[in-house]
């Protein structure tokens, strides 16, 4: 008889690495949908230029560094999904080719890929891009079923027609998307749909999405009680911009984010911070993009410093 | 009652409802015992080949403090003292009985007789029939009733929380024994003379509690229900659950006033001291999907394995892994020829389906492995640091401590052996010291 001769524990749970993957891909399907619905097939261009890139990028990387590639782990094709849903709608196609390049090779493969990674690689290709051709990512074309008048070629976004000019989109077409923003970011409602699923499954931890609306929520009530002509409220700072998406799938990337339960909290409350200051008191109108990767530097000194107390010390 | 937040969820009753009623005695033709089957020293042997012997005679002297005495758990004639299979050290030297029968009738004594016994007696008793701790550990059960003087004791724990899924052995105990159980406890609560007796058991054994409940009804003794989760039964972790004590690094339960023993060992003792019987036989939970008569059932001390599956009338399935212990701390085995120790409490046989092989992927540090350990430790960073090499920083980050529950690997979507990267790293320190 062959008996096989393993160390213990010999049960393991079903969840696997490459299935949380897939349950992000999942998860972004509604907010995929209504990008598709928004702003109908460029949405799916730059879905699939990116992904192209990204799993090209990876094999060739992958194959480099001596490894049996695997795409099908998913991490590329999250990381390719989340990056064309940051992206501008118009997007020409070598931009997105070149950020998403970029967003592997030095988001991620440089630092010894999967796992090693310090930043978001979707951010690091998007900041890339934001510094090299800033005209590109912020010139915003109209969604299909844009929710004002229609007053020159070019549309702005919720947070950039508030920050300069003083127009405040009502929350309503903030909740369900029909404003001007990069593909995946504008409609809340579909984010949120996929955000609670992936609570539900598991697949994130509610920490730091929680901590970093909540954060967002209380400072900014705060500031529109005491100035209510001059701060936003509550729930325009939730609704707009890149706040949803990133709290629920781009702080929520295991890698780059504290592994203690604190720290994750902390983390949150960081990225809400940052990204109350900077949308206030910053020059751009949006700060999610720098507020996350700003914390995904402080991570490792977060893990350090939220060690748990020694069991029976 | 406090939760243990920590720790993981696994579902039971994966295979079919173990028989209940009162457990089947296995009589093997033959049996194997080793002279090492708990912690401490083996035991010496007294006999030699071919010489009679009757059943619960001894065969092994305890040598030295702690080490446990040994005892045939079959009559008949010694047909060999050799070296054999052992379950967890491989190999060891045993002492092989042919089975000539006939089985000893023990026969129980007045509970007044019992009463009239001091401490030092009742000691001296559980000292020579031979008992250890019949969860796991197997550490000598008359060593731990003796904490050094300066710890005063004010609570008594014992568990009934099986100490792993699928084994069912000291839930069938309690439900079919539970007024010889409480005999036991009772003599352990004469020995340590504590404050507060408490039972703890986990709530998927409703039967248990009851049964128990009634046992315990007018004595001095609480039966305390908690929720079902793994390692639940670990002694730290149940001293944590029931009294928010957590026993210090290095430390023993009587460090906090504590002590813990095992339903099973309890058994033991009642008869030891009501019926003169040491320790020859135990519950044995037989489970997983190849064997058709999955159930508790009593087995001696030294059985093979071989004969137990032969007396349940073979597989139904082909098992490709068999285990000794749960499935979360136990030991796969390499051949079917091993024998039933005094701390086996459940056998398990898995067919291929139970084996699935998984591919590793490099950690992405979700932390499931931190959220899970019931020792608050970080095992993905203790395995990174083993794996390179670093292993100061493996001690920095206390790998001492980890109890090798499994929690960790279990739950780990990477699929990482992270429980067995920290044993490496455990085994280096504890070599340099």
């Amino acid at each position: 008889m062959n008996l096989i001769v393993t160390e213990s524990p010999h049960l393991k749970a079903s969840l696997t690495t490459r299935r949380m993957m897939w349950e992000v891909v999942i998860a972004l399907l509604p907010v995929i949908f209504v990008s598709w619905y928004l702003y109908s097939w460029d949405a799916i261009r730059v879905i699939l230029i990116s992904l192209i890139t990204c799993l090209i990028t990876e094999w060739i990387f992958l194959k480099l560094r001596n490894r049996t590639p695997d795409l099908l782990d998913g991490s590329a094709v999250v990381t390719a999904i989340l990056f064309a849903l940051i992206m501008p709608p118009e997007s020409p196609n070598w931009l997105v080719a070149l950020g998403a390049f970029f967003g592997i090779v030095f988001g991620k493969q440089v630092f010894g890929g999967l796992g090693y990674n310090i930043f978001n690689p979707a951010l690091i290709g998007r900041a890339f891009l934001m510094a090299a051709y800033p005209t590109y990512m912020t010139t915003w074309s109209y969604p299909r079923h844009f929710w004002g008048k229609i007053d020159g070629l070019t549309c702005a976004t919720p947070l950039g027609l508030a920050k300069f000019s003083h127009v405040v989109t009502p929350v309503k077409y903030l909740f369900l998307g029909n404003v001007g923003g990069s593909l995946g970011e504008t409609s809340a409602l579909a984010i949120i749909i996929g955000g609670f699923y992936l609570l539900i499954r598991r697949v994130i931890d509610w920490r730091i999405p929680v901590s970093i609306l909540l954060t967002v929520s209380i400072l900014s009530l705060f500031t529109w009680i005491i100035a209510p002509q001059k701060y936003f409220s509550p729930l325009f700072h939730l609704f707009a911009g890149g706040l949803m998406l990133g709290a629920f799938f781009m702080a929520t990337d295991p890698v780059t984010t504290p592994v203690t339960k604190l720290g994750r909290i902390i983390f949150g409350i960081g990225v809400g911070i940052l990204v109350f200051v900077i949308r206030n008191w910053g020059g751009l109108p949006e700060g999610v993009m720098y507020s996350i990767l700003i914390m995904n530097g402080f991570t490792p000194l977060i893990n350090r410093v939220t060690i748990p107390k020694r069991f029976g010390k | 009652m406090s939760n243990l937040s920590s720790g993981v969820k696994i579902k039971e009753d994966v295979f079919s409802e173990p028989h209940r009623g009162k457990p089947v005695p296995l009589i093997p033709e033959k049996v194997v015992i080793p002279l090492s089957q708990h912690t401490g020293k083996p035991a010496r042997e007294i006999v030699s080949k071919n010489q009679k012997i009757n059943e619960g005679e001894l065969i092994a002297e305890k040598e030295g403090v702690i080490s446990a005495n040994i005892h045939a758990s079959v009559g008949g004639k010694i047909i060999d003292i050799g070296n054999f299979y052992h379950p967890v050290n491989k190999r060891s030297r045993a002492i092989v009985i042919h089975n000539a029968g006939p089985t000893e009738t023990w026969s129980e004594m007045k509970t007044e007789e019992v009463e009239s016994l001091t401490k030092d007696e009742l000691l001296k008793i559980i000292e020579s029939a031979g008992i250890v701790g019949m969860g796991g550990a197997g550490f000598p059960t008359y060593v731990k009733l003796q904490p050094p003087s300066e710890y005063k004791i004010d609570t008594l724990i014992i568990n009934g929380c099986e100490c792993e899924p699928y084994l069912s052995s000291d839930a069938v105990l309690m439900e079919e024994y539970p007024f010889q159980v409480v005999k036991g406890i009772e003599i352990v609560h004469k020995i340590v003379n504590p404050k507060n007796v408490l039972v703890a058991i986990e709530d998927n054994k409703q039967e248990a509690i009851l049964r128990m409940r009634q046992a315990c009804l007018n004595k001095n003794i609480e039966v305390i229900r908690l929720k079902t989760r793994y390692p639940r039964g670990a002694e730290k972790q149940l001293i944590q659950s029931l009294l928010h004590r957590e026993v210090p690094p290095g430390g023993l339960p009587f460090h906090v006033g504590v002590i813990v023993q095992n339903v099973g060992t309890c058994y033991a003792i009642y008869e030891a001291v009501y019926k003169k019987k040491p320790l020859i036989e135990r519950l044995v939970t037989i489970s997983g999907d190849c064997i058709g008569n999955n159930g508790v059932y009593w087995v001696r001390i030294g059985t093979l394995v071989s004969e137990i599956v032969e007396k349940l009338g073979g597989f139904k399935r082909q098992p490709v892994k068999v285990i000794f212990g749960g499935p979360m701390m136990g030991i796969a085995q390499a051949t079917l020829d091993v024998p039933v120790l005094k701390t086996t409490s459940g056998i398990l046989f898995f067919s291929q389906q139970w084996v699935p092989e998984y591919r590793e992927y490099p950690c992405i540090k979700c932390a499931r492995c931190i959220d899970v350990c019931p020792m608050r430790l970080l095992p993905t960073k203790i395995a990174q640091a083993v794996k390179s090499g670093n292993m100061e920083l493996a001690e920095e980050y206390n790998a001492i401590d980890c109890m090798e529950c499994g929690c960790c690997e279990y739950i780990c979507p990477s699929k990482i052996p992270l429980v067995a990267y920290i044993k490496l790293g455990k085994n280096y320190m504890l070599m340099k010291k």
